[in-house]
């Protein structure tokens, strides 16, 4: 089972009867597992709108008595962080974990934070688990507390944790959970205004000063042959410190795991400290617990030195490996020696790109077209599988931050005076996710320029999750479709458009006239995911059309790979060809050629 | 990741304990892709230390050479001779490493470099998808494992789409076979 799969198994075995969260690598799949089991136990899972739609919708549900659950990447915890801090302080009725998959080298996001930032910013507890079957038992520990101190409860892991697969021992899932909502009111405790905010500031120190003794003496002792070194272990590095042990046979070492790291677990670290000469902490991600380990031996006046990444023991790039470990064992001493390096191989890089057949490729093809029969622009562009455009060799963007930024950023650089044509590129899923305040403030406060919406129907980047535009839910039921266009001319932008990328010359057309308004204007260029067109057609057994090049009129000059960067397009021996199982039938590649060299079907 | 998880339940057929991680990266969208298995008497651990694998096994050529710092010196590498030419190769000079050089890289390494001609023992039974489970053939007899023929026949089973259990058993068989009989 997977990490997240297994932190799913745990949120069911704990009889979790909500579950709100936003698709993220590497967190989706702890909900797209929930949602197989909601299927058939019957509990309500959703994809919200943002991260902090489903804390909220999760917060409402623990308040009507359901245990609830909300799954995200790290940066969803900035985005339901706003309500976090406030919710903390009202407290929760039933369970309320929020599992969070941080990406900490990163693979796959456009930042490394640590998000157990949070458990200390929000002051809730923070569970960490090692392998996937503490991941199962973390999830149901995390109900546990979180009723047991009525505070919502952060479940941390890392991307490793997250996509690791082990065996997990599978415990009885509960009958009869259901539950019938019920809404007690409480005005001293869900009214939070500044009155009650003081009461209630006061009220979460003390209950997390009520957890910090009932937990401070957890942790595990799990490896003990001497007292030179103290390792402190959090999640997957006390796994790796296990294999290496076993491998080069470490002596004069002791480990200490831990499973909760907010509130530290006081007692058993001072005990520990004071068995061992030196401590090193081990932890994925920043030194939050090794800095608050050297606080408490401070308050605690015992003087000992605190290894990890503060002193540069543990390497602070990137996602802890067993190599890091291991070298920082080496140069404390534990492992003599020889240090093995094995250096990277120089072999050439694999850029990765659009899918051949995908709609956003043909979006590209008609705004760099038309961006450069105006002298060039600017394009800020957004999170979801399109910014593969970013990539060699279409490379359309010229920014890419945060979720709904293209819009925010792009209004940002028009209103400033930026005397260029400035296009925001921005998804379907990601513009209900973040982008809509962005455009609700660029039509009030207006500024001229062009949001290019790309709309293929699916949250994409993460596996093809349904969005507000698919017409079903996560659930597999028919949900109401969202449709841009009424939204941007209810908000009073004058100009909407929708256009299929693959008509090239009227999105072009469509295009040209949107980027000539003096407001903001909106074309949506609106084509379906091409992995979900190609899984129905395989599944009705309809036969795909490729397209094909004449080796007669190829001039090898491969326009048609530089200009749209398809995977199905092939060069060899000075020609290019179209590799016919890869190839949609798509026929932008047809747009490209100079040379009318590219047909369908076999000539 | 077929392979991976194939691998990990076969183990766990046997009775081994069992760990490994995924990294998919962006896998469907041209970009590279590996996963991580250990098994064995004691639990493993998800991440490996480089220059500690046993054995590597490369479904693409330029792929199996990037990884190549996970093998230990003299373990076996199972390499497909698929080469899936990346976009910066056919524009740029990053020029694809040819087979040979692919060898040499592997050499200087270990001597029990298997370079298998995989895409076509997978066609001869039915198509390129069944290059997995040729590779996963290739495995089971390539180092002395652990794991007897009947977990891993049966864990195969339960990692294939159903109505395929034929040919990719079939194309694993021919996988063993590849191995048996390669000439150096």
């Amino acid at each position: 089972m997977l990490g997240d799969e297994a932190i799913a198994r745990g949120a069911v075995e704990a009889g979790v009867r909500f579950v709100a969260s936003y698709p993220g690598t590497p967190s989706t799949e702890i909900t797209v597992k929930l949602a197989e089991y909601g299927k058939k136990l019957g509990f309500h899972v959703e994809w919200s709108a943002n991260e902090k739609v489903a804390f909220e919708a999760a917060y409402g549900a623990s308040l009507s008595g359901l245990r609830a659950f909300v799954g995200t990447k790290h940066l969803g915890m900035n985005v339901l962080s706003d309500s976090l801090l406030v919710a903390a302080y009202g407290g929760t009725r039933a369970g309320l974990v929020i599992a969070v998959a941080d990406d900490t080298h990163p693979y796959s996001s456009q930042n490394a934070m640590d998000s157990r930032h949070y458990c200390r910013l929000v002051n809730v507890p923070c569970v960490e688990p090692s392998d996937p079957n503490e991941a199962k038992e973390a999830a149901k520990f995390a109900f546990d507390l979180s009723e047991r101190y009525s505070l919502p409860v952060i479940l941390r892991i890392t991307q490793r944790l997250a996509h690791a697969r082990g065996a997990v021992e599978l415990d009885e899932i509960p009958s009869n959970q259901d539950v019938t909502a019920e809404f007690q009111r409480d005005r001293s405790r869900f009214v939070l205004l500044a009155r009650q905010a003081f009461e209630r500031r006061r009220w979460l120190i003390q209950q997390m000063n009520v957890a910090r003794r009932d937990l401070s003496s957890s942790g595990q002792r799990i490896f003990d042959s001497g007292d030179k070194l103290g390792i402190i272990g959090v999640g997957i590095g006390t796994t790796y410190v296990l294999s290496i042990a076993t491998e080069l046979g470490l002596s004069d070492l002791s480990m200490m795991k831990l499973s909760v790291t907010n509130p530290l677990p006081e007692e058993s670290i001072l005990s520990f400290a004071n068995e061992v000469s030196e401590l090193l902490v081990l932890e994925d991600g920043d030194p939050i617990v090794e800095r608050e380990i050297r606080n408490l031996l401070q308050m605690n006046c015992v003087i000992k030195r605190v290894h990890g990444k503060d002193d540069g023991v543990i390497g602070f790039e990137g996602e802890l490996t067993p190599d890091k470990i291991v070298s920082g064992l080496h140069a404390l001493g534990l492992v003599d020696g020889e240090t093995r390096h094995e250096e990277k191989i120089d072999v050439i890089p694999r850029i990765a790109g659009l899918c051949a057949g995908c709609p956003h490729r043909a979006s590209y093809f008609v705004i760099k077209e038309v961006l450069s029969g105006k002298g060039g622009g600017i394009v800020t562009g957004d999170r979801g599988c399109y910014n593969q455009g970013a990539n060699f060799p279409i490379e359309a963007f010229d920014t890419c931050m945060d979720m709904g930024a293209s819009v925010g950023i792009a209004y940002g650089l028009a209103k400033s005076g930026v005397d260029r044509p400035i296009v925001a590129v921005i998804g379907d899923s990601t513009f209900f996710h973040a982008g809509l305040p962005a455009l609700e403030n660029a039509v009030v406060n207006q500024a001229a320029f062009t949001i290019a919406l790309l709309d293929n129907g699916w949250t994409s980047m993460t596996g093809q999750q349904p969005s507000f535009t698919t017409g079903i839910d996560l659930m597999g039921q028919t949900a109401p479709i969202m449709k841009p266009e009424d939204i941007a001319m209810a908000m009073g932008v004058k100009c909407v458009k929708v256009v299929d990328p693959l008509d090239v010359e009227l999105a072009k057309q469509v295009f040209r006239e949107a980027l000539e308004q003096d407001e903001v204007s909106v074309v949506i260029f609106r084509r379906e995911c091409a992995l979900q067109e190609l899984r129905r057609i395989r599944a009705a057994h309809r036969k795909i059309e490729p397209y094909f090049i004449d080796p007669e009129k190829c001039t090898g000059c491969r326009v048609c790979l530089m200009k749209t960067g398809c995977p199905a397009l092939r060069f060899d021996g000075g020609k290019m060809s179209i590799d016919q199982s890869d190839c949609t039938g798509c026929g932008l590649c047809v747009y490209a050629c100079k040379y009318d060299a590219i047909h369908k079907g076999r000539s | 990741m077929l392979i991976s998880r194939a691998i990990m339940g076969a183990a766990l057929m046997a009775g081994f304990k069992i760990s490994g991680s995924e990294i998919h990266g962006h896998a469907v969208r041209g970009g590279s892709a590996h996963a991580i298995v250990t098994y064995g008497k004691n639990a493993g651990s998800p991440l490996i230390r480089t220059g500690d694998a046993d054995v590597l096994i490369g479904m693409e050529m330029l792929e199996a050479a990037r990884m190549i710092r996970y093998l230990k010196r003299g373990g076996v590498a199972l390499v497909s001779k698929l080469k899936v030419v990346p976009i910066n190769s056919m524009l740029r000079n990053d020029r694809y490493p040819s087979e040979d050089e692919v060898a040499q890289i592997f050499s200087r390494r270990t001597d029990k470099f298997f370079l298998l001609d995989v895409e076509k023992a997978a066609e001869r039974f039915g198509g390129k998808r069944l290059s997995n489970s040729v590779l996963y053939g290739a495995f089971s007899v390539a180092i002395d494992n652990g794991i007897d023929m009947k977990s891993f026949e049966m864990a195969l089973l339960e990692n294939v789409p159903k109505g395929t259990e034929e040919a990719n058993l079939a194309a694993f068989r021919e996988g063993r076979r590849l191995i048996m009989s390669y000439d150096v």
